[in-house]
Parts: structure tokens; sequence; C-alpha cells
């Protein structure tokens, strides 16, 4: 899976270089994010811009990661859902869960 | 001397051809075992797909006035598809659709789970709305360790003043017909096994004769055709509209044949499980009346009109 970490102010944005977000790489990005909160980050960013597609999969790696982070008194929060990833969250209600912003620039504002 | 060289050489390769001949053999051994190891992995995981596949209800209860039909179609590997119903006496029934995330034996534990709980606390429960609050809340721990959640549809059927009410914990959203219009009954809550407290909200539908009902599960719409297109539910509404005078059976069998041709017969690659109830026509006009007010107060999610 093609994940590309940059950190910023102590926010580690995790870019999702994937189409699709599904039951064949889902694991490793749970894992990436899980890793950080145990390494002691507080503020993680998953930026979705590249990502089309998002099965149930994909949101389960996303909700482990948002109980970690809540595990580990840390944030969570996502940017750049393209339209089929927002339907699914809205499905789910995952939406009232999550915080999400339309781009990885107005993430970075929230965290402050 | 130049004997005893040749000699200790032709000793030398003798030992490396038997070493040789050993390993090859090892290896043998190793990948046989391998393969005895796969074969009993793959024979225990089809035991285990179709324990879980009995588990569904083999038949869907008998009420005035519908008809129904119920079908899962289990992908290649165990999955969490689940679906059942519960009559209370002639005319009442609850009925759930969900779907365990992940396509994983985990997935399949969890609905074996989540089957024994509903049918533990279901009698005790009066509204869809509590069902669902009460499923999170008994499952909430578990679904956490195994990283798992659920979405989970739940409706409750009068079959005398056919009233349906209805409750949703995130799932696909069930799809109601009538005519040329089609509705998706959603209602607020959020998957199970997210946060602990959560309130459901229930809300119905009165239904009508003619009216036909359609519960589902993701593997449906979100299966690919050959250029990765979805499937989708636009396409599956169509279909439906096609179709709704069938019977719920033929219905079932109209989807699964052009699921097919739209995979190009491709295996499925999650499960498909749906539930099918039509409202039989033979009902006087003063329910009919009753009903199509009540479906105006009481639905006001996506509807839609075929040209």
């Amino acid at each position: 899976m093609n994940l590309v970490n940059e950190t910023r102010n102590d926010i580690v944005i995790i870019y999702v270089k994937e189409e699709r977000l599904d039951a064949h790489n889902s694991v490793e990005l749970k894992s990436a994010v899980q890793k950080l909160f145990e390494d002691g980050k507080k503020n993680v960013l998953v930026d979705l811009k590249d990502v089309r597609f998002i099965d149930s999969s994909g949101l389960g790696a996303l909700v482990s990661g948002f109980k970690n982070a809540i595990s580990h008194q840390g944030n969570l929060k996502l940017s750049s859902l393209q339209s089929q990833v927002k339907s699914m969250f809205e499905l789910t209600r995952l939406h009232r869960v999550f915080e999400i912003f339309p781009s990885t620039a107005e993430a970075m504002e929230n965290f402050q | 001397m130049e004997l005893l060289e040749s000699l200790a050489g032709q000793l030398a390769q003798a030992v490396r051809i038997v070493n040789e001949r050993e390993a090859r053999e090892q290896e043998r051994r190793q990948k046989e075992a391998a393969l005895l190891e796969n074969a009993r992995v793959t024979r225990d995981l089809e035991l285990a797909k179709q324990i879980q596949l009995s588990l569904l209800p083999t038949a869907p209860p008998s009420l005035p006035g519908v008809s129904i039909a119920c079908r899962c179609i289990p992908a290649s590997h165990v999955g969490g598809d689940y679906y059942d119903f519960f009559q209370r006496g002639d005319q009442l029934m609850d009925l759930v659709m969900a779907d365990v995330s992940g396509h994983s034996v985990g997935a399949a534990l969890i609905m074996v789970e989540t089957r024994s709980v509903l049918r533990a606390q279901i009698q005790g429960t009066r509204s869809t709305g509590e069902i669902l609050q009460v499923l999170n809340q008994l499952l909430y721990e578990d679904l956490t360790r195994a990283e798992l959640f659920i979405t989970m549809f739940c409706g409750k059927f009068d079959a005398v003043s056919r009233l349906l009410s209805y409750s949703n914990a995130g799932h696909t959203r069930p799809l109601l017909l009538r005519g040329g219009i089609w509705q998706e009954l959603d209602a607020e809550g959020l998957i199970l096994g997210v946060e602990y407290q959560v309130g459901f909200e229930e809300k119905s539908v009165a239904l009508e004769p003619g009216d036909l009902l359609f519960m589902y599960t993701d593997g449906i719409i979100e299966a690919e055709g050959q250029a990765g297109e979805l499937f989708g539910v636009e396409r599956l509404c169509t279909l439906l509209y096609e179709m709704q005078r069938l019977g719920p059976e033929e219905i079932i069998e109209g989807v699964m044949a052009r699921l097919a041709l739209f995979t190009s017969g491709e295996p499925l690659q999650d499960d498909v499980s749906m539930v099918v109830m039509k409202v039989e026509k033979n009902r006087t006009q003063g329910a009919l009346a009753k009903s199509s007010q009540l479906l105006h107060n009481e639905v006001d999610l996506t509807t839609r009109r075929w040209p």
C-alpha cells in the first residue's frame, strides 16, 4: 500500500495514495495509524484525496484508528473525501463521529 | 596417490548427490505437508461457511397479505451477512438485515454472536430503536476488540395495519417501490460498535397493496463491472421497477441473473443477501386511504420518480 507520511507542526499527515481503500489494503493503514499513536504521536490527519472507493473494511480501519486515538488521548481527523467515500460516511453516520475537512490545509488549521 | 585422490573425489561427489537427494526429498515432504495443511484449512473454511449459511432462516415466515422471499449467496469465503425474521403471533414480525465489516473468519464469528444476542434479546424489546440500542451496548466491547463494526436495519411489521416501523444502524438503505416511485428507508443512528451510547430514530411507513420492499446488503451495489464501474443503487432500482409485478422469488432470481451479467460471471467479491417483501393486492379502499396519508406524513427520504 502506498502511504506517504509528512510531519508538520507536530501533526502527522498520512496521504493514502491509493484509489481503493478496501479489504486488500486497509490492514496496512490500520497498523500505520496504530503505530503512530503507540509511538506517542497525538495528532494524526488521514488525507483521502486519492481514494475513489472505500468499503466496510476501509471504514473499519479508520474506525479502529479513531478508537486508538481516543485510548491514547490523541486526535484523528480526515480530509479531502471524494463523493463515494463521503456517501459511505453519510450512510453509516460516521461523518458525525469523525472530524472531516474539505482540504488538508483546513484540517491543519483546525488542529492548532 | 592419484588413485586415492580420485577415490576421495568420487566419494565426495557421492556424498553431495546423497545430500542433494535428501534435500530434494525434504523439500518435497514440506511441500506435501503445506498442501495438506492448505486443504485442511480450505475444508474447515468451507465447513464454517456451510454452518454459517445454515444459521440463516431457510424460509421466511408466512403472514397474511404479504409474500416474502430471502436469499444469501455467499462469496467464495466466509462472510458477515445476516438476516433474520422473528414472528410474534399471526400478524407481527420483526426482521433484521445486517452486515459485519470485513471479509474474514472474524466477521463470520461476530455474525454468529450477533445472531445469538439478538435471539436472546428480541422478545424483551418493544421498539426497533430499542433493539439496536441494546445490541450496540451488548456487542460494543467485543466489536472494539475485534476491530469490526456492524451495519443493521431493523424493522417491525404489522400485517393487519400494514405498518412497517424501522430503525437503521447505518445499513444500506432498503428500497420501497410503489408504482413509479422509489424511496430509500433511512433513519438516524450509527453503525454498531463505534460508540457505546447511541440513540436510534424510529420511523414508520404504512405499506400499500402492490408495494415492493427490498432489503439487501452492499454486495449487490458494490459489485463491479468489467471497467471497474459499480452496479449502484440507480441500476438496482431500474431493475426492480422492471420486475415489480413479479413474485419475490422471481425478483431474487432476476437480480442474481442481472448481477451475473454485469460482472460477466466473475465470482462474487462479497456476500449478496436479499429479503423481498411484496404486499398483495386485495385490500380495502379505507385502509388504502389511511396508509397513503401515513406515507406522506412519515417518509421524508429520497423520493424519485421514473420519467
